[in-house]
């Protein structure tokens, strides 16, 4: 395993999540919402790039779009849970996407904790990170 | 073309104004502005009128497979972008990011339209395009092919919507 991980090193509150989604005004606006809570974003504009990400640098956690071009999410979460070095890396889906077509699929993933439907506020996503993927939020 | 029935109409409303209200909340807070037009004709004085729209059109395949095109003229596009990027009105916005709100507001309408009139319904959808028209006049021959459409007012003009399946 390469020591290629990133990390939040400001406090241990802070991790260090991945964005994935094709759309250009979604990715900052997920990394603002995340920066607020304190963690750290990167950032991918397809599945095929997300799995890469995912592989190189083992994000605390990972936000992903559904349906993308050159990649579909689902496709790069069976990807990223079948490589032992992302294997536990926690997954959210944040699609538009009815729940109805990709939960079937996505209840075969160990490492998917939610699918969010789009459109989500902030106290939406705020929830999901905290309850679903474990990770700290700020309680404002 | 049909008259939309009132329940998918009703829909179209309701989940228009979700998307608006949670992501575009200061557009249209603190009252809910979409609603349908009643006179028939409105429509087609919309294909008369000279203004810029931008259209954005998404196909969706499953137990309903079809396609979904939202215009939404230029200052209420404009005006969402702002809002979504937390731009203010002075700041400069390129058109592809105009066209971006366009396309992610048509994904998350038919997405959330689907999952409400058929909730166990498997549709996939594709990626959706999006443009900028001069006017609506263009566009009056693919509107009048069979499928539903529907006029809706907001603060900052008329949004046509669509609906083929």
């Amino acid at each position: 395993m390469s020591n290629n991980k990133i990390t939040g090193t400001e406090t241990d509150r802070s991790k260090v999540i991945l964005v994935v989604d094709d759309c250009d005004l979604m990715r900052p606006l997920i990394g603002e919402i995340l920066a607020h809570f304190g963690h750290k974003t990167i950032f991918a504009a397809n599945g095929l790039v997300g799995l890469e990400m995912g592989s190189r640098y083992r994000p605390d956690a990972v936000l992903m779009d559904v349906d993308m071009p050159v990649m579909n999410g689902v496709d790069a979460a069976i990807r990223l849970q079948e490589n032992p070095a992302t294997e536990d890396i926690p997954l959210l889906f944040c699609t538009a996407t009815p729940q109805a077509t990709i939960s079937e699929r996505t209840q075969l993933l160990a490492n998917c904790r939610r699918i969010l439907n789009k459109p989500f506020d902030f106290d939406q996503l705020k929830n999901a990170m905290g309850r679903r993927l474990e990770l700290p939020t700020p309680t404002v | 073309m049909s008259d939309m029935n009132q329940e998918l109409k009703q829909a179209i409303c309701e989940v228009l104004h979700e998307v608006f209200e949670t992501m575009f909340f200061p557009i249209l807070a603190p009252s809910p502005c979409l609603s349908p037009a009643e006179d028939e004709g409105a429509v087609e004085e919309l294909f008369m009128a000279d203004e810029i729209y931008v259209k954005s059109a998404i196909a969706f395949q499953g137990p309903r497979t079809g396609r979904f095109h939202l215009y939404l003229p230029y200052g209420l596009a404009h005006s969402i972008t702002i809002n979504f990027l937390g731009y203010s009105e002075k700041e400069n916005l390129y058109m592809d990011q105009i066209l971006d709100t366009a396309k992610e507001t048509a994904n998350m309408t038919i997405g959330c339209l689907l999952s409400r009139i058929d909730p166990s319904g498997k549709c996939r959808l594709q990626i959706p395009q999006a443009t900028a028209l001069d006017a609506l006049a263009g566009e009056e021959e693919a509107a009048d092919s069979p499928g539903h459409r529907l006029r809706l007012n907001t603060e900052l003009g008329t949004i046509l919507v669509i609906f083929r399946d």
